[in-house]
């Protein structure tokens, strides 16, 4: 097919396009799963990360949290059993418990306030998935007048929520409802996106989902053929994996979609290693035996792929597994290209009655040279040499699943919450279906949280309360139990919501000055935070912070001036900030009430303030400076006019607060205090 | 592509990791070995390669001076200094074909950006720009030299900046008084300007700025005493051990030696036997112990790691015992471990090595050795920021070993006595053959 290949990289499809406004929030499946890859590397480039966790992990994990906190949400859906790992709470991991198959689709969308984007190919989220192996993949991207097929996306977000309600069970928890209100904000703000007619098109594009209660995939392609009357008369089959076993039923269900008469020819491209004058192919040879007997002008053809990129020397020599799975089919009229996550198995397929999810992407064409540069050609074996069939088994198949320690169906929801009473607390939900003799522990502790001895013994409540004495909520928990030998298998948390999370450690209890910094710069917080810590280090080296200048110290009537003054300018910088527009109200909150937010800041003057007097001064002129704040308008963002609600009723406690200080002392100061907060209220 | 372009399928590219020094780590050696390469040459890194650098992160401190230092682009993310270095990468790669540039950070990026006809922007420039752009990767040594200090020009800097002003006949450029310098300074300063309302650079190719970074920026285009400053700052007796082993390896024997091996541990052997210093004998004598102490246990690392991938399936310690790298490692670390303890301890380094490595002094069986050293694997793994990351091997149900299919090791790893971090000669010998000092 086509001589040069069209060949991107996966992990900028996660970079936000230019203009795409401010993330809203991303959503993404896999079978297997790195969440720190996914983390580090996706939601990094998803959320412009500028820092590196390697250099200065203060830095990074600032400006994650802070980034995250902006969020609806971002939600990672993995299949049960590669569903684990540490990770930071502020996005959730959902496990797909799917019986008799596995969630087998790779399909995230990313959706900014004025772009949204769905990825949909062969890739897990995983660094061989996106680094190394030879994956296939496609982005659509929806915007204002762009020619993207709008189906599409419909088809995929219906998929989507169909896909959880099968496979998380309960839909009522914390983590669903973030991902049904992400869901229905992308389905809001792009309403008007994409294309609804295909019809002219040079190149259309369909999904092909497979999932149970679907149409087999081989069934969807066939309908989707653009020439009824003309079936197809080759077709090319790329895919690590294939049924073992005598017969095979995919290759025989390929050859009905071909025409039945006259020539016709499958070929499949399976990887495989020479030696001499034999071949050693990763395929059974049952794909051969699939051939209609007793007809003329039939063929199947065995091409061999190089799992070898670069040049051939050892320095530019990449080994790159092959990972991707596609069918193509042609004849004189036209072409189709089917790219995703479904091998060429009676599962990924759905022609089984237990089946995996699986996402793909049908494209149709009469122009051969928009698709052939995404096809990987496989090399023709000299018919002399001999070919030995070496059947490999699929991840994804029960045989390989069985060695992994599986989470009980019983284990429902983990959710973390916190409030200022108890502190940190986890609400476990357990149903039924346990193994005998369990326990579940924090991770990397030997801290037995709950076991079933003590869960009969309380009556086996639905939801088990349990107190957490650490301050930094787990990610996941580690269940045990005889049966699963050593391993463990992991029940991943979630929070309750992203107020509940602690702030990180050097957000935390901020003094007056510094929050004053961070309200007055437009440096990023992550940058001014490493700044702060420049500046302890360097007062440590210097011995302390002391004064040693004599003059500064008598210079007191300065300081006060230079302090009012800094706290005013601060106060305008505030405003200048929470004027700029809200894509979400999650950032909002954040701005008022996150660790550096203007709650921070009513803190710190309560903490901080030298006098009564100056306590209420100080609230009276912040409440003045917000009452004062015209909110922007984002595009899909907030209303100013609820921007503004909310200020009025911040500036409201702010009222309260300053009214509650006793300035009997101080009558003119009291006065002022109160006719500063008539005029903000108004 | 750009992926506004269109929805047509693609292949997915090799895509190996972009990351920091030592960040891929999977035994925890690299920072005691960074710490002895930070003592041997102060300042230098491995990733560094082109000592022009110096003269262009100089340059860019004094047009950067004349912003406040809050100044940041409208969306809030990049300061003019990095602006600057869009500006000087991509004016290089714009005039320079890649051999040329070989080593330059951000070079792909660019060069990517422009083949696509999209302008250079903290969304096409690199993920982190602060720590994988040039003035990231060289910013430890500049400051270490004297040339900027907190993004400002310092003492060093402002000589460096005076020779190259007077050597390529850019009067003005540094006090802005009068003369050709000056308006190539405004000609930046207005570049930078205009992108930090943007947020991307803003210059078309046109434009004569990309010709005079080309003609007086690019990483060979040294002027006499512009290469004096430089080589002296980097040999001067204020950091003696650096001076000597650059002294060492830019000498006609030493680049024979890596000329013919390009071995760090055959040139610092030859350096001993050379009547080095007292000082620089410990510390190589410490080098030498830590890296045969650091290459048994990454040979039986690795080698476990290639049978479990020959295997394709669940691997037992057992079988892992019988490789020959198991067996020698579990025979000799113990041994090693002391000396290697004994050559830290005069350089402050025992106790961290201790610390991290302390499982290896026992002596046991090559099964319960290679079982210490995937728990050894896994407690590093654990404990890396910000949240620690996943072992490269899992264990199944049974106690099976498997190794995660991005570490794979398809072909045997080669043995050899050679150490397995980098103490520097690769970047002083590009350093100095760059500064002229060294003849190709």
């Amino acid at each position: 097919m086509s001589e040069e290949n069209r060949e991107n990289s996966l992990l900028d499809a996660w970079k936000s396009p230019p203009e795409a406004g401010a993330p809203i929030g991303c959503f993404a499946t896999s079978f297997t799963f790195d969440s720190v890859f996914f983390e580090e590397e996706c939601l990094g480039r998803f959320l412009d990360l500028e820092s590196d966790p390697s250099e200065s992990a203060a830095a990074y994990i600032i400006e994650r949290e802070e980034k995250l906190s902006g969020l609806v949400c971002a939600v990672a859906l993995v299949d049960q059993h590669h569903c684990r790992g540490g990770r930071s709470l502020r996005w959730d991991l959902l496990p797909a418990r799917l019986r008799g198959g596995v969630l087998h689709a790779k399909v995230s969308i990313l959706h900014w306030a004025g772009y949204t984007r769905i990825i949909i190919g062969s890739a897990n989220l995983t660094p061989s998935g996106y680094r190394k192996n030879r994956e296939v993949f496609a982005v659509l991207n929806y915007y204002t007048e762009c020619e993207t097929p709008s189906i599409c996306l419909k088809e995929t977000i219906d998929f989507l929520r169909t896909t959880i309600e099968q496979t998380c069970g309960d839909v009522n928890t914390p983590s669903i409802q973030r991902c049904v209100d992400f869901f229905e904000r992308v389905v809001a703000d792009s309403r008007k996106w994409g294309e609804p007619e295909q019809g002219r098109a040079e190149v259309k594009a369909f999904t092909v989902f497979s999932a149970p209660g679907h149409q087999s995939v081989l069934n969807q392609i066939h309908d989707r053929w653009p020439y009824q009357q003309q079936p197809p008369c080759d077709a090319y089959v790329t895919s690590p994996f294939f049924d073992v076993g005598k017969e095979n039923r995919p290759a025989i269900e390929m050859w009905k979609i071909l025409r039945q008469r006259g020539n016709a020819s499958l070929t499949f491209n399976v990887c495989g290693e020479i030696n001499d004058n034999e071949v050693v192919l990763q395929a059974p040879k049952s794909i051969i035996n699939a051939q209609p007997t007793g007809r003329p002008g039939v063929e199947t053809i065995i091409e061999l792929l190089n799992e070898y990129s670069g040049q051939d020397d050892e320095i530019t020599k990449a080994y790159r597994p092959v990972h991707l799975k596609t069918i193509w089919l042609e004849n004189d009229y036209g072409y189709a290209y089917l790219i995703g996550s479904s091998n060429f198995t009676s599962k990924g397929l759905g022609l089984d009655k237990q089946r995996n999810i699986e996402a793909n992407l049908l494209f149709t064409t009469n122009r051969y040279n928009t698709l052939a540069p995404a096809y990987l050609n496989g090399k023709e074996l000299d018919e002399k040499i001999k070919k030995i069939w070496q059947e490999t088994i699929s991840d994804e198949t029960d045989e390989k699943l069985a060695g992994l320690a599986l989470l009980p169906d019983g284990f429902r929801n983990a959710v973390y919450s916190c409030d200022s009473v108890q502190g940190g607390t986890l609400l476990l939900e357990l149903g039924k279906d346990l193994p005998a003799d369990w326990q579940v522990k924090l991770p990397g502790s030997h801290e037995v949280i709950l076991t079933g001895v003590s869960w009969k013994a309380s009556g086996c409540p639905t939801t088990n309360r349990i107190l957490l004495k650490e301050s930094i909520p787990p990610a996941g928990l580690e269940v045990s139990w005889p049966a699963a030998g050593n391993a463990t298998a992991w029940w991943p948390v979630n929070a309750q919501c992203g107020a509940v999370l602690p702030p990180p450690d050097e957000l935390k209890s901020l003094s007056l000055d510094d929050l004053i910094e961070i309200l007055g710069s437009a440096r990023p917080l992550h940058q001014l935070i490493r700044r702060f810590q420049r500046r302890k280090a360097n007062d440590i080296v210097a011995g302390g912070s002391a004064e040693i200048d004599p003059h500064k110290r008598v210079d007191t009537s300065g300081f006060i001036i230079q302090r009012t003054r800094r706290i005013s300018w601060a106060f305008r910088a505030m405003r200048e900030k929470l004027e700029k527009p809200y894509a979400t109200k999650e950032s909002l909150d954040w701005r008022l009430y996150g660790p550096v937010g203007v709650q921070a800041l009513v803190h710190a003057i309560d903490r901080e303030g030298q006098s009564d007097s100056e306590r209420a001064f100080l609230l009276a002129e912040l409440g003045l400076e917000l009452s004062r704040v015209k909110p922007g308008q984002a595009l899909n963002g907030l209303r100013p006019e609820d921007v503004s609600e909310k200020l009025r009723n911040f500036i409201k406690t702010l009222d309260v607060r300053a009214q509650a200080i006793q300035l009997s002392d101080t009558p003119d100061m009291r006065d002022y205090i109160c006719n500063v907060f008539k005029e903000a209220g108004k | 592509m750009a992926y506004k372009e269109s929805f047509l399928p693609s292949l997915s590219k090799w895509d190996p990791e972009e990351s920091s020094e030592g960040s891929i780590d999977p035994l925890g050696h690299y920072p005691i070995a960074e710490n002895l390469a930070e003592h041997l040459a102060t300042g230098i890194r491995q990733r560094q390669s082109h000592p022009r650098m110096l003269t262009c992160m100089a340059v860019g401190a004094i047009i950067c001076s004349d912003f406040e230092e809050d100044v940041l682009t409208r969306d809030g993310i990049t300061e003019p200094w990095q602006i600057y270095e869009w500006y000087v990468v991509e004016g290089l790669v714009r005039s320079f074909d890649g051999n040329d540039l070989s080593g330059l950070p951000g070079l792909d990026k660019v060069r990517r950006a422009n083949k696509e006809k999209i302008p250079v922007s903290a969304k096409t420039y690199l993920k982190t720009p602060g720590t994988f752009g040039f003035h990231g990767v060289y910013r430890v040594l500049a400051e270490n030299l004297g040339i900027i200090r907190d993004s400002r020009i310092s003492e060093t800097g402002v000589n460096l900046v005076i020779a190259w002003e007077k050597e390529q006949h850019m009067n003005g450029f540094y006090n802005g008084s009068e003369g050709p310098g000056v308006e190539k300074r405004k000609l930046i300063k207005k570049a930078i300007i205009d992108s930090l309302q943007s947020g991307k650079v803003e210059r078309p190719a046109g434009w004569n700025g990309w010709e005079f970074i080309a003609t007086y920026l690019a990483p060979y285009k040294f002027g006499g005493n512009e290469a004096e400053i430089l080589a002296n700052a980097l040999t001067n007796r204020k950091n003696p051990l650096r001076a000597e082993i650059i002294n060492f390896v830019i000498s006609n024997r030493a680049q024979k030696i890596w000329e013919k091996s390009e071995s760090e541990r055959d040139i610092h052997s030859a350096l001993i036997s050379n009547g080095s210093s007292p000082e620089m004998r410990s510390l190589l004598a410490a080098i030498q112990s830590y890296e045969s102490f650091s290459r048994l246990i990454d040979d039986a690392f690795n080698f476990s790691l290639h049978i479990m991938t020959k295997k394709r399936g669940k691997t037992s310690v057992s079988e892992l015992a019988k490789s020959s790298a198991v067996k020698t490692a579990a025979k000799n670390v113990p041994g090693i471990y002391k000396q290697v303890v004994n050559s830290l301890a005069p350089l402050s380094l025992a106790t961290q090595f201790e610390h991290t490595f302390g499982v290896f002094v026992q002596e046991l069986s090559p099964s319960d050795w290679v079982a210490l050293l995937i728990e050894h694997h896994r407690k590093i793994q654990k404990n890396k920021p910000p949240g620690g990351k996943a072992a490269w091997i899992e264990q199944d149900i049974d106690g099976g070993l498997v190794v995660r299919p991005q570490y794979r090791i398809d072909e045997p790893p080669e043995q050899s006595e050679e150490y397995v971090h980098y103490y520097r000669t690769r970047p002083i010998t590009d350093f100095f053959r760059d500064l002229g000092r060294i003849k190709t």
